[in-house]
């Protein structure tokens, strides 16, 4: 895995289901969702538990997360 | 279509110590809201939220599972490091005696110095017949854990041994901690539950009420584990998943028919309500053929007219005959000849000992010696100690002389003691308070000692008693430490998360004892305590739901102290001291009224010479009066002042309603008892005795504003019904009670300890110099000994000292 963490663009079905991200002026179909999680967060500083996604969109398997309540989306890692 | 999960069967609580954030009450109250069906506590080495958890349940209406979650030594494989590993298995009771078999295992790793229970221990005990449920564990199971290592052989290997012992009740457990892979992780617990033709069952692990208690959980484990939360370590939860939840939502994470069904099945099979329907007494010894309830009559008969004059015995056997109905129908004619052999032993053996609290409210313990004040003189209520409603055993709290109080609890034990598991104490709940919390979570937020020992004593005398959930009313106070700094304002969302009451750990009781015929692991685990102390892990409370007999043995300084003077009395004078039979002298009364009480029991504090000027006792209910009066229930009621100037003429009573004009008349027209709420609720209110019990317990328990709101409603429903009282009137009333809370006394316990007050200044009059040799050796008062000394040239008494060449 290779850590990115920077900003994306995702959009959801009407069903709130991954649907497209945008990273780097590309844009992604997501075809699946291969894994889904929640990370606890560094409570103490803040941070709020968020639920984590790894996706397949198009040829890139990426793990992606928003914080809760917030609509910004993180690219957090995508694998080699 | 999606099946919901009906059932939580694996939930911890607060008794986990560390691992929870939530009652067992809170988490039916939770199950209820969101339509299970049945809740299963898996505590980890502990069954203490049993009861607790049966009592709301019951409430409720929902099925309670009671379980255990247990460290368990496995054999490693050869050539290991070490010879064993330890994995948790989580132990289902299917029934009673199942339970028995949980109390019996938790015992042995309490006991044991091993850092878990060997395998054969669980073998042996599922070997004894169908009792117990055996499910592998969540995320530290033993299948995961062994999965995630690839030693899937070896997990197996495990599976097939525990198969042998519970052929028909083995479940692998199936959860979801929303985790990394949680969905093949599950695929390969069903994929090895199905090459061993075992069950699966949806178990999830619930530590939490809500999600939004995550950090507390967090805080908590940090706490436990001893490290802040910057060190990573496995036993910390890795996010908020769980939280009670709903049915459908587990549904949807577990979605296994077969594994939701078993949950079902499980919990049908394993529903069980500790709470007895009878009441289990210790054997008493009797003669051939005789019933305890024959030999309980035969002796309160007998001292009836040693006690009573002729003029006062007929009413006297008419409240013993009512008395002994009482006992014949709960079938507790044991209980009362046991405590009767506990004090006949104290008195055949010198040891002065006296029952206190409500015991003295009845005339059948004044007939067997149990207590000193007769309760037909003080008009005592019977119903506080016991009524036909009640299903757990009534209070007996003795009162020893403090230096000889190991004596009677060495005897204890070798009467009832048995094989080592008939008697043992009952467990005080430590409950959070504001400084303990801080420290733990503080320590957990990587606060240095020094800085969490200046909050917790900034927090001083203001909010030393405040439960942490109160934490934002000190907020200056912690802004004063710890300045704005962050963590400050993570500290305080932390404290306000924890429930109020909420558990921090056991520790033994006082002087509680419990006395069982059978072995006490029948119904608790036992456990020693730091100090080596043999204990339940039950406290007084729910020891007297499971229907066990209860004595407190407490140590009192001022008995032996009085003990020690009467001795010395014997020895110089020849003369016997009859302490429950002093006479009533004029002068002691007018000594006691000056306000000269220094080195008198309970009245020497500075605010009860003051009281004492005021109000001049001259008579055993007045001192009685007088010794409850300074007590935080009455000051908090806004009791004090107005009995001090009606009681002086001073004001006029005021004109209140029938029933509770005579109610409140021995104390002109104040509450200052907890008797005088059970008549309020009964008479005025128009509960049943035992609702009246339950209302007063309750009372004085709650910190749950709603609990509350619910009280006043049931009350001022009831008080518009039975002596139709205006809405008003009634919440002004109950806002009263409310006030009273737990800090009063009920009236025969101070009834009890004005006897003792009074015996303390009759000594002082008659015996003044052996009074103040047994005062100053026991030193049962709260002045120094210089100022005692001092005080005694006044009595007459002078000493000297001696040199004793050794």
């Amino acid at each position: 895995m290779k850590a990115v963490q920077q900003t994306i663009t995702v959009s959801l079905t009407a069903a709130g289901e991954l649907q497209r991200m945008v990273w780097a002026g590309r844009a992604y179909p997501v075809q699946g969702v291969l894994d889904q999680w929640r990370y606890g967060g560094r409570w103490w500083l803040g941070e709020a538990p968020r639920t984590c996604y790894l996706v397949q969109a198009g040829e890139l398997i990426a793990e992606l997360h928003h914080e809760d309540g917030g609509k910004i989306w993180w690219l957090a890692r995508l694998v080699d | 279509m999606q099946r919901p999960l009906s059932t939580l069967l694996t939930c911890q609580s607060y008794f986990s110590e560390g691992r929870s954030t939530v009652s067992p009450r809170r988490l039916v109250k939770l199950a209820t809201a969101r339509g299970y069906g049945a809740v299963g506590l898996a505590d980890w080495c502990s069954v203490a939220g049993a009861v607790e958890l049966c009592e709301a349940a019951g409430e409720a209406q929902l099925k309670a599972v009671i379980g255990v979650t247990l460290p368990v030594r496995f054999p490693a494989p050869p050539r290991s490091k070490e010879a064993h590993e330890t994995f948790p298995l989580v132990l289902l009771a299917k029934d009673r005696e199942g339970y028995a078999r949980l109390c019996e295992l938790i015992t042995q790793v309490h006991l044991s110095p091993l850092d878990g229970l060997p395998l054969e221990r669980v073998q042996a005990a599922a070997s004894h017949g169908d009792h117990l449920a055996c499910l592998t564990g969540g995320r530290a199971g033993f299948p995961t854990v062994l999965g995630e290592r690839r030693e899937i052989a070896r997990a197996t290997a495990y599976l097939r041994t525990l198969r042998q012992s519970f052929p028909f009740d083995l479940y692998l457990q199936l959860f979801h901690g929303a985790a990394p892979n949680e969905r093949r992780r599950l695929e390969y617990l069903r994929g090895l539950a199905r090459d061993l033709e075992l069950p699966t069952v949806a178990a999830p692990e619930v530590n939490m009420g809500a999600q939004d208690e995550y950090p507390l959980l967090d805080a908590l484990t940090c706490a436990r584990l001893g490290i802040d939360v910057q060190v990573p370590h496995a036993e910390r939860p890795r996010n908020d998943a769980r939280h009670v939840g709903t049915p459908d939502d587990w549904g949807a994470l577990l979605p296994f028919p077969d594994a939701l069904l078993n949950a079902q099945q499980l919990a049908d099979t394993c529903a069980l309500d500790l709470r007895p329907k009878r009441l289990h007494a210790p054997e008493p010894k009797l003669r051939v053929f005789q019933t305890p309830q024959e030999a309980l009559e035969e002796r309160a008969f007998a001292a009836l007219p040693l006690r009573y004059l002729p003029d006062a015995r007929p009413a006297a056997q008419t409240r013993l005959q009512q008395e002994l109905a009482t006992v014949g129908t709960l079938e507790m004619a044991g209980f009362f000849l046991t405590a009767a052999e506990v004090t006949d032993y104290c008195r055949e053996h010198g040891i002065l000992a006296a029952g206190r609290g409500s015991a003295a409210g009845s005339v059948l313990c004044y007939l067997l010696g149990i207590t000193l004040s007769d309760p037909i003189k003080h008009n005592l209520l019977f119903e506080r100690f016991l009524h036909t409603g009640r299903a757990s055993m009534p209070d007996v709290d003795i009162d020893i002389a403090s230096s000889r109080r190991d004596q009677v609890l060495s005897w204890v034990e070798a009467r009832w003691g048995g094989e080592g598991t008939g008697e043992a104490m009952v467990a005080n709940k430590i409950t959070y308070r504001l400084p303990s919390a801080v420290q733990d979570l503080g320590r957990a937020l990587g606060l240095p000692p020094e800085l969490r020992d200046r909050l917790s004593r900034a927090l001083g005398r203001d909010y030393r008693h405040s439960r942490p959930h109160r934490a934002r009313e000190a907020v200056v106070v912690f802004a004063e430490v710890l300045g704005e700094a962050p963590v400050k304002e993570a500290l305080l969302s932390l404290l306000e998360k924890i429930e109020p009451g909420f558990v921090r750990h056991l520790a033994p009781h006082s002087g509680g004892v419990v006395l069982s015929a059978s072995p006490l692991t029948h119904y608790s685990p036992l456990t020693r305590s730091s100090g080596g102390i043999r204990m339940l892990t039950f406290d007084k409370d729910d020891v007297e739901k499971l229907g066990l007999i209860k004595l407190d043995l407490l140590g009192l300084r001022m008995l032996a102290a009085l003990e020690r003077a009467r001795e010395e009395v014997m020895r110089l004078t020849g003369q016997w001291v009859e302490y429950g039979d002093l006479p009533d002298d004029p002068a002691v009364w007018e000594r006691i009224a000056s306000g000269d009480t220094l080195a008198i029991f309970q009245i020497e504090s500075p605010a009860q010479v003051q009281m004492t000027a005021r109000l001049q006792p001259k008579n055993m209910t007045q001192l009685a009066h007088q010794i409850a009066l300074v007590r935080p229930g009455p000051i908090q009621s806004g009791t004090v002042h107005p009995y001090v100037r009606r009681a002086r003429g001073e004001e006029a009573v005021p004109d209140l309603p029938e029933p509770l004009r005579t109610i409140l008349a021995p104390t002109h027209g104040t509450l200052m008892f907890q008797e005088q709420i059970l008549r309020i609720a009964v008479h005025y209110a128009g509960y049943s005795w035992p609702d009246a019990d339950r209302f007063r317990s309750r009372l004085s328990k709650t910190e749950d504003a709603a609990e509350l709101d619910e009280l006043k409603n049931s009350f001022t429903a009831g008080a518009a019904l039975t002596t139709g009282a205006f809405p008003w009137e009634a919440e002004e009333m109950f806002a009263t009670c409310a006030a009273f809370r737990g800090y009063g006394f009920a009236e025969s316990h101070a009834h009890a300890f004005a006897q003792h007050a009074y015996s303390s200044a009759w000594m002082r009059q008659h015996h003044p110099a052996a009074y103040l040799a047994a005062f100053l050796t026991e030193a049962p008062g709260l002045w120094p000994p210089a100022t005692v000394s001092h005080e005694a040239r006044r009595w007459g008494v002078s000493y000297g000292f001696r040199l004793i060449t050794v």
